[in-house]
């Protein structure tokens, strides 16, 4: 695409056309900041976090807390850091560019991050070694590893998501497999969900908040993704929830909300929900 | 030519400005949009490609489903598998199950048996069969659509259970597309654009039914690549388009059953950039004609705005120029300038000029009360002169009084005088008639007794007394003409002569053989008519005696009117002449020039001619020289109509009067 220098006199009245619409949008726009409260970022909590919000909303009517579709932590870090937005969600600590943007991160849930199981599979535990054999192609059946007669299909999400980050962060040869070529990627957690539902002789990890009746949390070296063993440390998959936010900007809602997540209510709405509040801050 | 500044320059440039912010704009602004709504346009049409392309993904994966359900129900493939199952001959079920399936739409076709066994394939090879995802499911009794690794990358599937009469799942059929070349071709036709389909693994398919080296290049392309990936990984990705010189890719990544792909269409964009460059031509043309459409009309009104400012430079200078003789300096600056020059060189002149003015009317206004004085002056002066001169006229008055009254008295004496001689004369000639009648009485008496001397003496006393009876006649006849009242009447001259040649002058010109020549008609004179014969008869009869001795005389009598109301008449004979001393003398009374026995005459005819010229208002001399004959003229007032109606209209009165 050619922009050449003729451009500039359409760009300059175009810039100024545009800073008359984006001072007068952002005049009529901030009223309904004041409204809605948007919390941008990872998808990983989203599920979790939408729950909160729906809690905060029923009982601060008048006051609206979304929890729009993922675009990841690292943009949604962006964004805050570019004052787009007040709030973000991450489930992955700051790297050391973000922590530069003078960004406060408040964990505020853990979420172990657990291996699953289809409906069609009767294994419930199997050791680590296994788990490696399994993912990098080794074991294809069930019979394998001492259960019925049926293909693993294997489940695994993208580099980079936060759940595979933390296993391959705890589990140090994860990162080296070569995973097995038959091996399906979810991009998101409710994809993951919906490919157990479809193979349900399948093997894969998704946090726990997100496991439902169809998917069946596996013990690891005989070591179940309890809350107890988590919160005991036994088990170390967890995936920690934080918000960002700067503190200048943090206005009176964004702050209530945050008071909401760690009060009573909060640590319920997080707890029934397969995740971890986070207590004394 | 000397270049001179004009504002002509500055408007037309403004103007030339203005036209240019007109057009410039004009074409930059609409180019511009143009460009932006073509590549939205571009951009649409890659999109909905996009969206044509990804709605016939999902047809073919419905179309593999309703397939694969229509088929597992299918009797012949049932009973042909249930055969199958007991005689396990390959052959004959190819034979039965090639016509079921051969008329299907799809990419492959195979048959499992309930061991998982490939038993039927149809455009599938044998190395691909190993562990396929969902065919353990469909054998287990889910019907089930997968995307799924394949030796030629990625092929979608539907596998189906085929159950025999009791139920009892007897095999899977299974039909699907290896998602390649031709399935993007295919594809690609319903989008009517080309389409890549790529994995994780690099692009899988590539269509080249719009542009065929695309495939290739694409295909090898790292960036295409790695665009891919990216969309495949994001997420949040909804779509991207990049846009080449000729070409735009738009690309979105697409779950296609199970597996994510990038599914990228790639536009030709070179018919919209040639209606672009085309479009693009036109609003140059347009900004163009604008522009000089503008610039003519501004030259049009820079010409109806500086052509009567140039006008009235030009006259003021010209005004300058004649009225001052200076000249205003048009090059130093522009039409404005010369006019404010102009301007204030005709203030200058204008006010010296009332300086002048003003001066000129002070002096005259000096003037005036100096000439004031000066009339005064000039007045007092003519009142002494007036006074001066009206007692002059009072003297001369009374010196006319004098006048008149001695001149009373002159003619009471010439009167009285007149009246003497007229007495003198009258009883001088009964004396003088006594004395001769007596002597001839005498001498006849006394005839025979007298001797010659006696008889002399009494013919001298004869011819004294006849002399004189000639000399009081004479002076009788001229104081009878200062008596006589004019009596004034039209005279026919040529009458007058002719009555004067055939009566009282016949026997002299008879005698002495005379000639009296008229050569042409006399004019008309006013006056009496008594005398001009008179003066005629004396003028001829001097003429006659006087007359030279060797030839006979000749009178010639000329006349012609003059421009002073006289007519000048000539009587000339070829007589002896007159010496120059007597042109004077001979017209007093008893003057003769010579005295002689044959010029017998008392001296008196000239005489009576003069006083009856004079009468006549008119003046009588001669020219002559002795021996050369003279020529008497005399004037005497002319008659014309004018004065014969006056004169005849006076007779009436008195008639009447009378």
């Amino acid at each position: 695409m050619k922009t050449g220098g003729k451009t500039w006199t359409k760009k300059c009245t175009v810039l100024c056309g545009l800073a008359i619409v984006i001072s007068l949008w952002t005049a009529c726009t901030r009223n309904s900041h004041k409204e809605t409260l948007e919390i941008v970022g990872t998808g990983a909590c989203e599920e979790l976090l939408k729950k909160l919000a729906d809690a905060y909303n029923q009982t601060n009517p008048g006051y609206k807390v979304i929890v729009p579709p993922s675009i990841g932590s690292g943009r949604g870090i962006k964004t805050v850091g570019s004052d787009e937005y007040i709030l973000g969600r991450v489930a992955r600590p700051l790297k050391e560019d973000e922590a530069e943007l003078g960004l406060s991160y408040v964990v505020f849930a853990s979420d172990p991050v657990v291996f699953a199981t289809g409906n069609k599979v009767d294994v419930t535990s199997l050791t680590e070694q296994q788990l490696l054999d399994i993912f990098s192609g080794k074991i294809t059946d069930w019979r394998e590893v001492g259960g019925t007669n049926n293909p693993i299909r294997v489940l695994v999400r993208e580099e980079g998501d936060s759940s595979r980050s933390v296993i391959e962060s705890k589990i140090e040869s994860f990162r080296d497999i070569k995973l097995s070529e038959q091996a399906k990627m979810a991009y998101h957690d409710y994809e993951m969900v919906e490919l157990f539902e479809k193979y349900q002789t399948a093997i894969g990890y998704l946090t726990n908040s997100s496991v439902n009746s169809n998917i069946h949390p596996i013990s690891i070296d005989g070591i179940a993704p309890t809350l107890e063993n988590v919160s005991q440390g036994r088990y170390p998959l967890v995936c920690e929830y934080a918000f960002v936010y700067k503190e200048s900007r943090l206005n009176d809602q964004a702050g209530k909300f945050l008071d909401f997540v760690f009060s009573e209510h909060g640590k319920r709405v997080l707890d029934s929900n397969g995740a971890m509040h986070i207590t004394g801050q | 030519m000397k270049w001179r500044f004009s504002l002509a320059y500055p408007i037309l440039a403004l103007i030339s400005f203005a036209a240019l912010a007109v057009a410039l704009p004009l074409y930059f602004i609409s180019v511009n949009s143009l460009k932006r709504n073509i590549d939205v346009m571009e951009i649409n049409k890659a999109i909905q490609a996009h969206s044509i392309a990804e709605a016939a993904i999902e047809n073919e994966v419905d179309k593999l489903a309703i397939l694969s359900k229509a088929l597992k129900e299918h009797r012949g493939l049932i009973d042909a598998l249930k055969d199958f199952n007991k005689s396990g001959d390959p052959d004959a079920l190819r034979k039965r199950i090639d016509p079921i399936v051969a008329e299907l739409d799809v990419g492959f076709v195979k048959l499992v048996g309930r061991d998982e066994k490939i038993v039927y394939r149809r455009n599938t090879s044998i190395s691909s069969e190993l562990n396929i995802w969902g065919v353990a499911e469909a054998l287990q009794g889910q019907e089930i659509i997968v995307t799924s690794r394949h030796a030629e990358g990625f092929a979608i599937r539907a596998i189906a259970p085929v159950r025999d009469d009791s139920d009892e799942i007897i095999g899977a059929i299974i039909i699907g597309f290896i998602i390649n070349d031709a399935f993007a071709n295919r594809i690609s036709s319903l989008a009517n654009a080309d389409i890549l389909i790529g994995s994780l693994q690099g692009v899988i398919a590539a269509s080249h039914n719009i542009n065929e080296e695309a495939k290739h290049t694409c295909r090898e392309n790292p960036a295409i690549h790695a665009i891919m990936l990216d969309s495949i990984k994001d997420d949040k990705t909804s779509y991207k388009a990049i846009c080449e010189h000729n070409e735009i890719f738009y690309y979105k990544r697409l779950l296609i059953v199970d597996e994510m792909f990038s599914l990228m269409v790639e536009i030709d964009t070179s018919e919209a950039q040639e209606r672009f460059s085309i479009t693009k031509r036109k609003i140059a043309v347009t900004a163009g004609t604008v522009f000089v459409i503008s610039w003519f009309f501004g030259i049009m009104l820079t010409g109806t705005m500086i052509k009567p400012l140039q006008e009235l430079r030009d006259q003021s200078c010209n005004t300058v120029r004649h009225i001052t003789g200076k000249t205003v300096d048009v090059h130093s600056g522009n039409e404005l300038d010369a006019l404010i020059g102009a301007f204030k060189i005709m203030k200058e002149s204008l006010v010296s000029y009332i300086t002048d003015l003003r001066k000129a009317e002070s002096e005259l206004r000096e003037h005036r009360d100096h000439l004031e004085e000066l009339v005064a002056e000039r007045a007092e002066n003519l009142k002494k002169t007036n006074e001066q001169l009206r007692n002059e006229i009072n003297d001369r008055e009374r010196a006319e009084q004098e006048l008149k009254n001695s001149n009373k008295k002159l003619n009471n004496s010439t009167l009285q005088l007149q009246e003497f001689v007229y007495v003198a004369s009258h009883d001088m000639r009964e004396p003088l008639r006594k004395i001769s009648a007596f002597t001839q009485m005498l001498t006849k008496s006394l005839s025979g007794r007298l001797n010659d001397d006696e008889q002399e003496n009494f013919n001298f006393v004869l011819e004294g007394a006849d002399m004189m009876r000639k000399i009081v006649e004479s002076l009788l006849a001229y104081s009878k003409l200062i008596d006589q009242e004019a009596k004034i009447k039209e005279v026919n001259l040529n009458t007058t002569i002719e009555e004067l040649r055939n009566f009282e002058l016949y026997a002299k010109l008879k005698e002495t053989d005379g000639k009296l020549l008229v050569p042409e008609p006399l004019p008309a004179v006013k006056g009496n008519a008594a005398q001009i014969r008179q003066l005629f008869q004396n003028l001829i009869s001097n003429s006659l005696k006087y007359r030279r001795k060797d030839i006979a005389p000749q009178i010639t009598i000329h006349a012609h009117n003059q421009d002073d109301g006289m007519v000048r008449i000539e009587v000339q004979d070829n007589g002896t002449g007159i010496k120059p001393e007597y042109h004077q003398s001979i017209f007093a009374m008893f003057r003769r020039v010579c005295h002689g026995a044959e010029n017998d005459g008392i001296g008196a005819g000239l005489a009576i001619c003069k006083k009856i010229v004079e009468q006549h208002d008119g003046e009588i001399k001669v020219n002559s020289a002795e021996g050369e004959g003279a020529t008497f003229w005399f004037t005497l007032p002319a008659f014309n109509r004018q004065q014969k109606e006056e004169i005849e209209s006076a007779v009436s009165c008195k008639e009447q009067h009378g």
